[in-house]
């Protein structure tokens, strides 16, 4: 049957966050792309809250913007409100984070999407994956009956593959409120030797802003020195011109109403039997969980300019309508709260992850590519930021070019693909900065050190970028060779010392080791030496390059020890092991060593290292395997 | 099954103590190992005989006969390796081991190397990692307290106790993450000074355990005993009295210097180690440089000293110099002065040896302390404010038991060890735990100062990372399971 439509490099299923990324990366590296979704009109749809980042996942939107990838863009020019969270931590928890306008965040990432002149749209729902005799991937079939080819596909199907959603006692098919399930693709891929499983997450009720009593809650703004996500944006508005959010709690009141509907919960009465997300727990898992509190703290984020709709953050549920509008109703300023869309819980498919390789290309069929929620993740940054490597590695197969892998030690995103592959996930999996035993190399202030070049190397990252990046890593280089050699007098920062209560200098001391004294910073050296003033601003007035010197000398004793243990870590990486090893050849692995290591097929020491159920001595015995 | 197990190159060893017992065993083990025996023996076809027999025969090497042997046999996979082995049990004795060894090897058979057969066991799925570990214990272990530690490890319960701390530090690790990636939940953290306790305390475990591995040490290696004193004390005349009838057990072999030797003894469950040192030489009230050099130095890598003083001869004052001296190289370790041949005590009336301590302290004469089962003095002044510990005469054999109850007390004492308490023995825990230490105290330290908790968590990471190498591997799961099960997350 011919189709149609003309061959294509690359097709996207999908045009949430992962596919939007995806679709764009490929086409961005000269791929003809063709990003197929069931409704053109939500593609960059926010469906749970409308806020991006936050602790880790604001690191992985500063990695996918490093990369070249639209999300941190996108993110700040639909921005609300912005906050750089963990402040008072060290620079590794700094985390930025933004509210957004929903509406205006999908408006900006199609117009970003349409900007790529390789890039198709087609609003269609796709039946099944055509594969032929060499277990390869060529093109999809869709509902209309057409075929369209194409050298690889990429699947980023989200909560829709077989979604319901359940409301109490109602359930009905959905992908997402409003919008249809998608049915087809599961199955076809079942054939063909897939395993499926399923996942459930959820969303709490929006809110009629204007029926809210914020005097009953606490106010939180955004910072007035924002930082944006992108290397690109310069500068983002002041807090007074942010929006605010609202944060408010629940009480035994609250959790009592809620309980008289957990017989018609879902929840509880088995109807869902798929896992949810431990750290994302509904609120009727909360009180179920941790009776022993008292209340639950609730976020109340606008859902953009000009609207007033509000979402309830921490208020997830799927309790029956009639329970959520009373329990709603009982919460200290929301006594006369309208309720515009009710919570809901929503099952979907997901393939367990130890089916991909770390390209995020699938083991059963080459050329087919997973990302996002299909892989069993949560989360629009970790979707995202898997759509950006399938989009990569999917050009990089057209090219016949080998696969990017970013290290553990090198981003978040290396964190992430490795976790998923090596360990697998059986709850929606998302990022933690515990997740990254190298959390001080990995910093939101240096993702573009860490991953410009590499995004420039594969093509994703536009002549603009690579200048500014060039610049600044210039400047940085001169101020390091600056300030190493820079001598403090104690005349000059006695005072300033003195005033942090801490010991004065008697002789002059080299800045770096002054700088590691925590009482100090950068900055306000640079106010009280004027010398000092003046040889900086001479090279840059950038804030961001000043503080980059600042985290480099005041952390350099634990930046070295994370840089010493990332090094004995990517010498078992590079221990490779060779593929399709047969392991019940290897008598003395523990049984669940040989049954983990046979069905996840690592690729590295490493990689078999991290694989739960795998021993110590599995490990050892592994290597004198592998030795002989 | 049979198919599984990889059987590789023939290897051979003798696999008991050599020169102990009657009986000696040489093991052969590997791919054909039966065949390879089979033309060496004359007796049986070995090659038709099923796996656990045992077949009476003799041994030769080209052509004549060695050794009357017993032969047992075991096929793969029913063997300790895993693979095919022969078992040849010859008499005892140096000569005739040693030759049936060399006909094996001549036969084809490799020479194993240290622990071989044992990594070939681990191989083939007879053995994990932390129970071969122990198991080459168990093949050094030459006393019997150290055959109780390696059973001891075998059973993993040095595992469960670094689990334990392990937790623990999981623990405190989970709460500092968990204000670290859910600061912007509404949860309460750990204060600091819960956590610096948590801390403190584990860390001080950690050094009761890492003091256990000296006592580890010697319970494994013995007791590292160095006999000093002038080339006459009778140092080489007691050492042959300590080894007495248990002289048919110990292989003794040249020492690492010229003039040394080294013995094995062991007395109630601990191994002693002599090392008897050439002795410091005196020449005309000068004393030897080069001699006081070498016994210091034996006396730095020793865990007891035994000075010897022979009461017959005159005391000089250079001696009394030479025992201030090495006294002072001793530190901490256990130094007993010993008094040697009593029997010939015939000293000149005005020798100040003559006088005992009890006449000092009491300004009058009396008795010397008396040893009460052996009637010997103990005690015994050989310079103003200088006595003996004990006294012995080799010859007669008196006063040697109570040496023999001394040295071990004096070991045992000096390490304030509970001897049936838990104990680190493998340098590898040592070196994983001393680690693990370290970090600890650098999490300390950075607590004390208030910084943030992911700079502190590289320390309390670094630490769960060497506890894993010996427990098995640590993931962050843990930390999360931790985390969830205990926190209530999520707004």
């Amino acid at each position: 049957m011919s189709s149609l439509y003309s061959h294509f490099d690359v097709i996207v299923i999908g045009g949430g966050h992962a596919g939007s990324e995806a679709a764009a990366a490929a086409a961005q590296m000269g791929c003809k792309t063709l990003m197929i979704t069931m409704n053109l009109n939500a593609i960059g749809q926010m469906s749970c809250n409308p806020a991006m980042g936050g602790v880790a996942k604001g690191q992985l939107v500063r990695e996918i913007d490093a990369l070249g990838g639209l999300s941190g863009i996108v993110s700040d020019r639909s921005g609300v409100q912005f906050r750089m969270l963990n402040r008072s931590k060290g620079p590794a928890m700094w985390s930025p984070r933004s509210q957004n306008d929903r509406a205006l965040y999908a408006q900006i990432m199609r117009e970003e999407l349409e900007k790529k002149e390789n890039l198709f749209f087609r609003q269609d729902n796709v039946t099944s994956i055509l594969v032929n005799d060499k277990k390869e991937a060529y093109g999809i079939e869709t509902q209309s009956g057409q075929q369209i080819l194409s050298h690889t596909v990429i699947v980023t199907s989200g909560t829709f593959l077989n979604g319901i959603i359940h409301i109490g006692e109602k359930q009905y098919g959905g992908g997402r409120s409003g919008e249809r399930s998608s049915t087809g693709i599961t199955e076809c891929l079942e054939t063909h030797g897939f395993t499926s499983g399923r996942l459930k997450t959820g969303t709490p009720p929006r809110i009629d802003g204007r029926t809210i009593d914020y005097d009953k809650l606490e106010i939180q703004y955004g910072d007035d020195d924002a930082q944006p996500f992108s290397f690109l944006t310069d500068e983002l508005p002041p807090a007074d011109k942010q929006m605010t959010c609202w944060i408010g709690y629940t009480n035994n009141d609250v959790h009592g109403v809620l309980r008289t509907g957990f017989s018609r919960s879902p929840m509880f009465n088995g109807r869902i039997k798929s896992t949810g997300p431990r750290y994302c727990p509904s609120i009727e898992d909360k009180i179920n969980r941790f009776a022993e509190r008292d209340r639950h703290q609730l976020f109340l984020e606008p859902e953009g300019w000009n609207t007033y709709e509000m979402y309830l953050n921490g208020f997830s549920t799927s309790l029956p309508e009639d329970v959520q509008f009373n329990a709603l109703r009982t919460i200290p300023g929301f006594e006369n709260a309208f309720m515009i869309r009710p919570g809901y819980a929503i099952e979907y498919d997901y393939f367990p992850p130890h089916q991909i390789k770390r390209s995020m290309e699938t083991k059963i069929l080459s050329n087919l590519f997973f990302a996002g929620q299909i892989n069993g993740t949560t989360g629009y940054e970790e979707a995202a930021c898997q759509g950006l490597m399938a989009g990569i590695n999917a050009a990089r197969k057209v090219a016949v070019q080998e696969a990017l892998v970013l290290k553990r030690s090198e981003a978040y995103i290396g964190v992430l693909v490795d976790d998923l592959v090596s360990k697998g996930t059986d709850e929606p999996y998302r990022m933690f900065t515990s997740r990254a035993e190298h959390r001080i190399l990995l910093r939101q202030d240096n993702a573009d050190l860490r991953l410009t070049e590499i995004g420039y190397r594969m093509g994703m990252v536009t002549e603009e970028r690579m200048q500014r990046f060039t610049r600044k890593k210039e400047n940085i280089d001169k101020l390091h060779d600056l300030l190493t050699d820079y001598s403090v007098r104690p005349e000059v920062y006695n005072p300033l010392l003195e005033s942090k209560e801490t010991a004065g200098l008697r002789q002059t001391m080299k800045l770096p080791k002054l700088i590691t004294r925590p009482q100090i910073s950068i900055f306000e050296m640079i106010a009280v030496d004027e010398n000092l003033r003046e040889s900086v601003h001479a090279i840059t007035t950038d804030r961001n390059e000043i503080e980059q010197l600042e985290i480099r000398f005041k952390y350099a004793g634990y930046i070295q020890k994370e840089f010493e243990m990332a090094e004995e870590l990517n010498r078992k990486e590079s221990m490779v092991i060779p593929t399709n090893l047969d392991y019940t050849r290897i008598k003395s692995l523990s049984t669940e060593g040989r049954l983990k290591l046979s069905k996840v097929q690592p690729e590295t020491i490493g990689q078999a290292g991290r694989i739960s159920g795998v021993s110590a001595s599995d490990l050892a015995v592994l290597m004198v395997y592998l030795k002989n | 099954m049979t198919n599984s197990v990889s059987q590789q190159d023939p290897i051979a060893a003798i696999a008991t103590p050599l020169g102990e017992g009657g009986i000696a065993v040489i093991r052969v083990s590997g791919r054909d190992a039966i065949d390879l025996i089979d033309p060496v023996f004359t007796g049986k076809k070995l090659t038709d005989q099923p796996s656990h027999t045992a077949h009476f025969g003799r041994l030769t090497h080209r052509g004549k006969i060695i050794d009357e042997v017993v032969v047992t046999l075991f096929r793969s996979p029913r063997s300790y390796t895993g693979e095919d082995t022969v078992e040849i049990s010859c008499h005892g004795g140096v000569l005739i081991t040693q030759a049936v060894l060399e006909a094996v090897l001549a036969a084809g058979a490799r020479a194993a190397l240290p622990g071989e057969f044992t990594q070939r066991a681990f191989l083939n799925g007879k053995l994990e990692l932390s129970q071969a570990e122990a198991v080459a214990d168990l093949i050094h272990a030459t006393s019997k307290k150290a055959v109780e530690t390696a059973h001891q490890q075998l059973e993993g319960e040095l595992g469960r106790h670094i689990r334990e701390f392990r937790q623990q530090i999981i623990d405190a690790t989970a709460l500092v993450e968990l204000e670290l990636d859910f600061s912007e939940e509404d949860v309460e953290f750990a204060g600091r000074n819960q956590l610096l306790t948590l801390l403190s305390g584990l860390n001080d475990e950690i050094h009761k355990l890492l003091e256990t591995y000296e006592t580890g040490r010697i319970i494994k290696n013995g007791v590292r005993t160095v006999i000093a004193g002038k080339p006459n004390a009778g140092k080489s005349t007691l050492l042959n009295t300590l080894m007495g009838k248990e002289r048919a057990i110990v292989s003794s072999i040249a020492g690492t210097t010229r003039d040394m030797i080294d013995a094995d003894w062991s007395y109630e469950g601990l191994l002693f180690t002599l090392t008897d040192t050439a002795g410091i030489r005196e020449t005309e009230d000068s004393i030897e440089a080069e001699g006081v050099k070498r016994s210091h130095k034996a006396i730095r890598e020793a865990d007891l000293v035994l000075y010897l003083v022979d009461l017959s001869d005159r005391h000089s004052e250079a001696e009394t110099e030479v025992i201030s001296l090495l006294k002072k190289a001793a530190g901490d370790r256990p130094f007993l002065i010993v008094g040697t041949k009593t029997d010939l005590r015939n000293r000149p009336p005005d020798d100040p040896m003559n006088r005992q301590p009890e006449d000092e302290k009491n300004g009058g004469s009396g008795d010397s302390k008396m040893d009460t089962v052996t009637g010997q003095p103990q005690s015994v002044q050989i310079a103003p404010g200088l006595y003996t510990d004990i006294t012995v005469s080799s010859t007669e054999g008196t006063g040697i038991d109570t040496l023999k109850k001394k040295m071990r007390d004096a070991v045992l004492e000096s390490k304030t060890i509970d001897t049936s308490s838990l104990i680190v023995t493998s340098s590898r825990h040592r070196d994983a735990l001393e680690k693990a230490g370290r970090h600890l105290e650098s999490a300390i330290a950075d607590l004390s100062q208030g910084v943030s908790g992911d700079l502190l968590s590289i320390d309390l990471r670094g630490a769960l990372h060497q506890l894993g190498l010996i427990t098995g591997e640590i993931t962050t799961e843990d930390l999360l399971d931790s985390i969830f099960s205990r926190f209530c997350i999520g707004k």
